[in-house]
């Protein structure tokens, strides 16, 4: 795509209406271009341009919000035509905000974003239990699993489910950590596989995790 | 000779607040919660009773008194005790866990309503009788905090985070609206606590640095903490936390008397924006010093906003509930120390 093109999508992605992402999707549709090119080289690449703007400081979480917005209708209406396609995700990634925790902004960026890398991403929300993981992971084989906490107090969940993890799959996924009060040093403490500082880190860690098999 | 007015807890901490005599050695005071596990197994005041019943509330209270050391007292433990008068479902918690809202009950402003009798609440009406007791047992000699939340904040429980930041783009008019209603509520629980006995209160609001745009606390909520400034009248300091470097200023025209600031924000560069229009509390780290950090690391934080000016010491936020006890009486050990660091030179960041 020329650079005016994917201009007309990152302008989409910042528009508060919905029907502007929608209107360039489907004019690129009739255009033949096909469906998969619409997505990688147009939309992906606007919310990766996006998310760069984020994390420089340039807009912040409400202008990426509704970026997600507008990139998950977009997504929405190129699905049935990817299917046609069989398009295989990059990866596969399940992420989840630890039990007693309610918080979500930051977990949610973590999912648009990797959704955005092309990873086809299984939300588990909040309030999730060590065995939730566990039963998710058994079901779906994941190749990463990222694990946030928001609070001190919480974040103290994340070894337990790091270890039950790891005795529960003989060929367990990468584990991913973040959150507020998460650091490089506690993610080294409890042995997480990665650790995204941000949003845009996580995927990052996520991409070089995948790259070299799961290699720290 | 007539002798020098002593130093008390009370005289610091108000002459910090509003940037006055400097006395022998700078106030370290608590706008948010210092309460920690350790501080409630030696007042044998736990989590979640501390919130719902005044007489635990205040008692727990007194220990940042009594047992930290610090120069003032402030019994709201959690950002909860409005949401669940406005009608979330507040999870209470634990002595490990604070308490958090379960359920954003107000998505439209159609449904937005203020409980006529709000104050007699009973999640409102316990800060208030534990601030009346705390007046009571300590007015005299120890400054007395409040707190209430902002409509910013209280906007986050009734529509939930997600929702409400997202308006602030595609809904400008709904966003106003929510403030617009809900600073009824922060003027109506600030002046009830200044008359039950607050000497100041906090109002929490968080837009903060991480979240939103220094033009949107302007656009938005910049003219509703001048009007709730205005209302109340008394004495408010804002707690408004992560990095906001880039707003300090907008915080001098809201018309706080002080700003409640966090690690994040470098204390030489705020004290010169400032320039001592307000005054500054903060701002020693939670992440990795207060909590996981050593006595010695507090006290190289503490030492160098003190030399950097800062106008009352304290940590920068609510400290997580595993903080080592410690750790909280190494800032008031170093504001012992008086205003020349000994052996340590300011020009070493911490």
């Amino acid at each position: 795509m020329t650079r005016e093109e994917i201009n007309r999508f990152y302008n989409a992605l910042r528009d508060t209406t919905l029907a502007t992402t929608e209107t360039v999707v489907i004019e690129n549709l009739k255009k033949k271009v096909p469906p998969i090119v619409i997505l990688n080289e147009g939309v992906l690449v606007a919310m990766r341009i996006i998310g760069q703007e984020f994390k420089a400081g340039q807009i912040w979480v409400p202008e990426v919000l509704l970026a997600a917005r507008n990139m998950n209708r977009g997504i929405e209406i190129l699905k049935p035509e990817l299917l046609k396609d069989k398009l295989e995700p990059k990866g596969k990634f399940v992420i989840g905000t630890v039990k007693g925790d309610i918080h979500d902004i930051g977990k949610n960026l973590v999912t648009m974003m990797m959704t955005g890398e092309g990873y086809q991403v299984i939300d588990l929300g909040i309030d999730v239990p060590k065995e939730r993981f566990l039963e998710v992971i058994s079901h779906d084989h994941p190749d990463i699993v990222g694990i946030s906490a928001l609070l001190t107090t919480t974040m103290l969940e994340m070894p337990g489910i790091i270890k039950a993890i790891r005795n529960s799959f003989s060929y367990p996924p990468r584990i991913i950590v973040g959150g507020a009060p998460v650091t490089e040093k506690f993610a080294d403490e409890i042995e997480a596989d990665g650790y995204g500082e941000d949003a845009i880190r996580a995927v990052e860690v996520a991409n070089y995790l995948l790259s070299t098999g799961g290699q720290k | 000779m007539t002798e020098p007015i002593p130093s008390t807890p009370k005289r610091r901490f108000l002459s910090g607040l509003f940037g006055g005599r400097k006395w022998d050695r700078i106030s370290v005071a608590n706008p948010t919660s210092i309460v920690s596990v350790e501080l409630m197994e030696k007042t044998g005041i736990f989590f979640p009773d501390a919130h719902l019943d005044s007489k635990k509330m205040a008692g727990l209270a007194a220990g940042g008194y009594e047992i930290l050391g610090f120069d003032s007292v402030m019994p709201e433990f959690s950002a909860t005790q409005e949401a669940e008068a406005l009608g979330c479902v507040v999870d209470w918690g634990s002595p490990t866990m604070m308490p958090d809202a379960k359920t954003h009950p107000m998505k439209e402003v159609e449904a937005l309503q203020i409980p006529e009798n709000l104050l007699e609440k009973p999640s409102m009406k316990v800060v208030l009788e534990a601030l009346e007791l705390l007046r009571k047992d300590y007015g005299n000699y120890v400054g007395i905090i409040g707190k209430v939340f902002g409509p910013w904040t209280l906007s986050y429980h009734l529509a939930g985070v997600q929702e409400f930041l997202l308006w602030t783009l595609v809904d400008p008019d709904k966003v106003r609206r929510f403030l617009d209603c809900l600073k009824e509520v922060t003027i109506t629980f600030a002046k009830a606590q200044l008359q039950a006995g607050a000497d100041v209160v906090v109002i929490a609001d968080h837009a903060t640095g991480d979240l939103v745009s220094p033009k949107t606390y302007q656009d938005f909520l910049l003219p509703v903490h001048q009007e709730i400034n205005r209302r109340i009248g008394g004495p408010t300091i804002l707690h408004l936390c992560g990095n906001s470097s880039d707003r300090l200023r907008l915080f001098v025209e809201a018309g706080f008397d002080a700003y409640h600031f966090e690690w994040q924000v470098d204390s030489k560069m705020a004290v010169q924006m400032i320039n001592h229009e307000i005054s500054l509390i903060g701002n020693i780290s939670n992440r990795g010093v207060l909590f996981g950090g050593t006595p010695e690391d507090v006290y190289k934080q503490a030492r160098y906003s003190i030399e950097a000016g800062v106008d009352i010491l304290a940590p920068e936020c609510a400290v997580p509930l595993q903080t080592p006890i410690e750790n909280l009486k190494a800032i008031v050990e170093a504001a012992k120390e008086g205003y020349v660091t000994q052996g340590f030179s300011p020009e070493d960041h911490p």
